[in-house]
């Protein structure tokens, strides 16, 4: 019976991996230099923290406009940090921003030569400016006379009338203005300490107030709320860094997966070793498998080594912050502890194979390892979102997300890792899915190796991208592939007309014409690496059917009209006349700039051309191809006639399609059906223009 | 016994459209050495690309002692061996872990293996270098482990593409010895080469190919001997040039 793992299978392994190792410019780049580049770049960043700390840094400017004493006195405390975060209480929480003792801010004073300032802020303030303008201009005034003065933010008080503290007395409310440069940078630092002086400086005025009614303070206080986290800081700090280490080891994987997969199939195929071993008496399954092994055991290889330097990269850093007295942090760190980092890493060997899977079945679907190296970012950039999940806060664990490979057993391991409960259901789904997901590679991988045009891709592909390598041996495109140039275009010209509705009417024309309709034709025979001579009839009638498609124009603007004329009498004109509108203006506006000979430029010769080239061209040569003549015929007139979104001319324009892919096929050439198209648009329009028919 | 049955193949070409490479080859070889020749994109590679089952035919089959080379593909290929200018050996192994390599595909018992290896290292003078990195070797020196590599298995059909591309003279003449020396009662060698005195002196039989169709098949002794043997395949070959282009093969 097959086995799963058969003798061959480890022979592959033994081989493949054998040569892995000794390949010792690929060990050191993959393994050996990330392990040795996290200490060295973290003592690099400590290095460079420190010789910041050490540099003298100009302190960020606070301008103060006449305020009193007490204010000047809180804003020193806030920029000390000796002021609480709340004004009632000092609730002492986890805060690791800098120590106390550096003075965050320097307050200026800035005495009464900026009385100018005051007014602006004045102004601004009671947005008693007439516009929106003036306003904007009273700004860059401000603004500018801040950076004049280096400042970040100016307090003013801009009432001399209203000297606080006010007498107890007082009844009416001073105003305090805080100008802010919100494009500093250094607001970030001062921002939440200057409104923590003002606010506890109000407080004091109130307290100070109610002093002086003799009434007791408490009053103010009829509750007072305290938070008291209970979690030690080691726990809440394991508790943010859960999320980042299953995270750390998915990417670990994918880069590590990623160097081996490229050099074991597509390098092979570089080298000619993998037609040897194609030639020899082994299953492809098990050459897959065998690599397959080969991979997901260096992608694991690497994640261990990998988290070893890591571990160790933060046990130094433990060492320096000790010093510094961050000692929590660390110990918060370790908290994960060594029990739930050995399941993180088994439950994560699942994720590792299929990481490694698809690593292995791109790099065998590519052509050459330059390739491949193309097709791997991409993955890289897929598994990394999908790993992303979980570090979203929010994000629980749930059966459906656990159906999602990578995302549920990243967030399931999160939530093991986070708190003391594991969630087994979770974890076993999540595992079964990610395996599920790897066979299902594999199996495709296997497959792929048992066509040919897997051993041999030049053979069957045509190069970058093109059809040719899913649709090997056709020389002519098919009805899907129209189908979908066709949805393109529709999509392109819903998409693209908002784009143009400001343009001139000559490139309102025009621009849909060419990149709408031509460009996706003539893109899609370019992918196809089709021949537009041979597939899609580009190519000189004889004079016989040219003098036919001269003779027929005058014959197809007859039937257009009579036809047009015929839907008028059955179907309400008045609603479909609004859609034709746009279409008038625009040839209006044509008539206006260019006169007749742009409107026949651009009416009749380019869509004569264009749509031609997408209807009669790929349109009935793909639909032909799958379903026949028939349907080629009256589902590319069809669509030729949607294409107008013209309902007033839906049923003419449906018949002349019929008409001209009838034309297209006999003559053998798309050149009769463009002289008939553009003809007969250009007889339209001069009998319009001429007043020969009446205006609709 | 080999047997090619109306051969059909052809490849989608960027530039032509569908080429036939194959077209219709009809072949019959109960034993001995059939040289190929042809020019160059006669389809020669792709026929023995077919014979291996490595390329898969449009229509037609090619049978092996009643294996198929598609249908049955691993018991097809523990018949063959397969050298092309193509195939190559990992450049850091060394050839004896190549032929323990085979040994453990095809699982043969300890000692027969060693037996077998003992055979080839003898009969391809491997021993000198046995032991080194295929990189480290020469041209000739990697051709003789790659051919000791596929007649470890004593194959029943062993098909050789060019294999003295790259060969010095001294090399070229010792691998076709290696290959006279390997004829064997009811074992079908495919010889494929540019070199009319190499077919002259390894070969039975000759097929000439052109724009992949069979020019002239039968013995070689019939096209006459030296120089008039060359003359008279220049003449086919000269012929085929006017016909076909550039091949599709990469």
């Amino acid at each position: 019976m097959h086995r799963w793992l058969s003798p061959q299978t480890l022979a592959i392994f033994r081989k493949d991996g054998r040569e892995l190792l000794r390949d010792r410019r690929a060990i050191f780049v993959n393994l050996v230099l990330p392990m040795l580049l996290y200490p060295v770049l973290l003592l690099f960043a400590l290095q460079v923290t420190q010789l910041t700390q050490l540099q003298p840094r100009d302190k960020p400017r606070v301008g103060v406009v006449s305020a009193p004493t007490g204010l000047h006195e809180r804003l020193h405390q806030a920029a000390a940090g000796r002021l609480p975060r709340d004004v009632d209480a000092a609730v002492r929480s986890l805060d690791l921003a800098k120590p106390a003792t550096a003075v965050a801010f320097e307050v200026v004073d800035l005495g009464t030569d900026s009385t100018q300032l005051g007014q602006w802020a004045q102004q601004l303030a009671a947005s008693v400016t007439p516009s929106a303008k003036v306003a904007e201009s009273l700004k860059v005034a401000a603004v500018t006379s801040l950076r004049a003065r280096n400042l970040v933010q100016a307090l003013i008080l801009p009432d001399p009338n209203c000297p606080l503290p006010a007498p107890t007395t007082a009844t009416s409310a001073c105003k305090l203005l805080l100008l802010q440069d919100g494009a500093n940078s250094d607001l970030m630092e001062t921002d939440g300490l200057v409104d923590r002086a003002v606010q506890r400086w109000r407080r004091d005025v109130i307290e100070d107030r109610l002093r002086g009614h003799r009434i007791d303070v408490a009053v103010l206080n009829p509750l007072t709320a305290h938070t008291i986290g209970v979690a030690t800081t080691a726990e809440a700090v394991r508790t943010h860094a859960a999320p980042m280490l299953p995270f750390i080891v998915l990417v670990l994987a994918v880069a590590a997966a990623m160097a081996p997969a490229i050099d074991l199939l597509a390098g092979e195929r570089d080298r000619g070793t993998l037609e040897t071993l194609l030639a020899m008496p082994v299953r492809r399954r098990d050459i897959v498998i065998g690599k397959l092994l080969v991979v997901i055991a260096a992608a694991t290889v690497a994640v261990v080594l990998n988290l070893l330097s890591l571990g160790l990269t933060a046990a130094l850093l433990a060492n320096q912050l000790t010093a510094l007295g961050g000692d929590s942090v660390m110990q918060g760190i370790f908290a994960v502890g060594l029990p739930a980092l050995a399941l993180a890493l088994v439950m994560l060997l699942p994720v590792i194979a299929l990481v490694s899977a698809a690593a292995v079945a791109l790099s065998a679907y590519a052509q050459s390892a330059k390739e491949a190296q193309n097709y791997l970012t991409p993955l890289m950039l897929v598994v990394t979102f999908a790993g992303m999940v979980a570090v979203i806060p929010s994000a629980r664990p749930s059966l459906a997300l656990d159906l999602i490979p990578v995302s549920g057993t990243l967030l399931a391991l999160r939530e093991a890792l986070q708190s003391a409960q594991v969630p087994w259901l979770h974890l076993a789904v999540a595992t079964v899915a990610n395996a599920v997901a790897a066979l299902v590679l594999v199996g495709w991988c296997s497959k792929m190796f048992d066509k040919e045009h897997f051993r041999y891709p030049r053979l069957v592909r045509a190069g970058w991208g093109r059809w040719a390598k899913w649709r090997r041996g056709q020389a002519s495109p098919d009805g899907p592939e129209a189908l979908l140039v066709f949805a393109v275009v529709v999509l392109l010209m819903t998409l693209g007309g908002g784009f143009l509705l400001d343009a001139p009417a000559w490139l309102q024309a025009t621009l849909p014409m060419l990149l709408f309709i031509a460009a996706p034709a003539l893109g899609h025979a370019w992918l196809g690496a089709y021949s537009l001579s041979r597939d899609f009839g580009l190519r000189l009638p004889t004079l016989r059917w040219l003098v036919v498609a001269l003779a027929l124009v005058p014959l197809a603007v007859a039937v257009s009209l009579s036809l047009g004329w015929l839907q008028q009498q059955v179907v309400d004109v008045q609603s479909l006349r609004q859609a034709g509108e746009a279409v008038d203006k625009i040839v209006g506006a044509l008539d206006a700039t260019g006169g007749l000979p742009l409107q026949l430029l651009c009416l009749a010769v380019l869509p004569g051309i264009c749509e031609e080239l997408l209807c009669r061209g790929t349109l009935l040569t793909g639909i032909g191809r799958s379903l026949g003549r028939g349907w080629a015929v009256l589902l590319s007139a069809l669509l030729f006639a949607l294409l107008h979104q013209s309902p007033l001319r839906l049923v003419p324009q449906a018949v002349l399609g019929v008409g001209l892919a009838l034309l297209t096929l006999r003559s053998g050439s798309l050149v009769p059906p463009m002289v008939v198209h553009a003809g007969h648009n250009a007889l339209l329009i001069v009998a319009q223009t001429q007043s020969w028919i009446p205006d609709e | 016994m080999l047997h090619i049955a109306n051969l059909h193949k052809s490849f989608f070409d960027p530039g032509r459209g569908q080429v036939r490479a194959i077209d219709g080859i009809e072949l019959q070889i109960v034993g001995g050495v059939l040289a190929v020749m042809g020019a160059n994109g006669a389809g020669k590679t792709t026929l023995l690309r077919l014979v291996a089952g490595l390329l898969e035919p449009d229509s037609g089959a090619v049978t092996l002692n009643g294996l198929d080379s598609v249908r049955d593909g691993e018991a097809f290929r523990r018949q063959l061996g397969f050298v092309a200018t193509t195939t190559r050996l990992p450049p850091l192994a060394t050839a004896r872990e190549m032929l323990l390599f085979v040994g453990q595909l095809y699982q043969w018992p300890a000692a027969e293996l060693a037996e077998r290896m003992a055979r080839q290292i003898e009969a391809f003078a491997l021993a000198p270098f046995i032991d080194q990195r295929i990189a480290s070797l020469s041209t000739g020196q990697t051709q003789r482990a790659n051919l000791a590599r596929t007649l470890l298995a004593d194959p029943q059909l062993l098909i050789l593409d060019e294999p003295t591309t790259g060969l010095d003279v001294l090399a070229a003449a010792q691998l076709v010895a290696a290959v006279q020396d390997c004829r064997r009662q009811q074992r079908v060698i495919l010889y494929c080469t540019h070199v009319p005195a190499e077919a002259e002196a390894v070969a039975d039989e000759l097929v000439l190919l052109r724009a992949g169709k069979v020019a002239y098949a039968g013995p070689i002794a019939d096209l006459g001997s030296g120089p008039h043997l060359a003359k008279q395949v220049a003449g086919y070959l000269a012929a085929a040039l006017t016909e076909v282009g550039d091949a599709p093969l990469a």
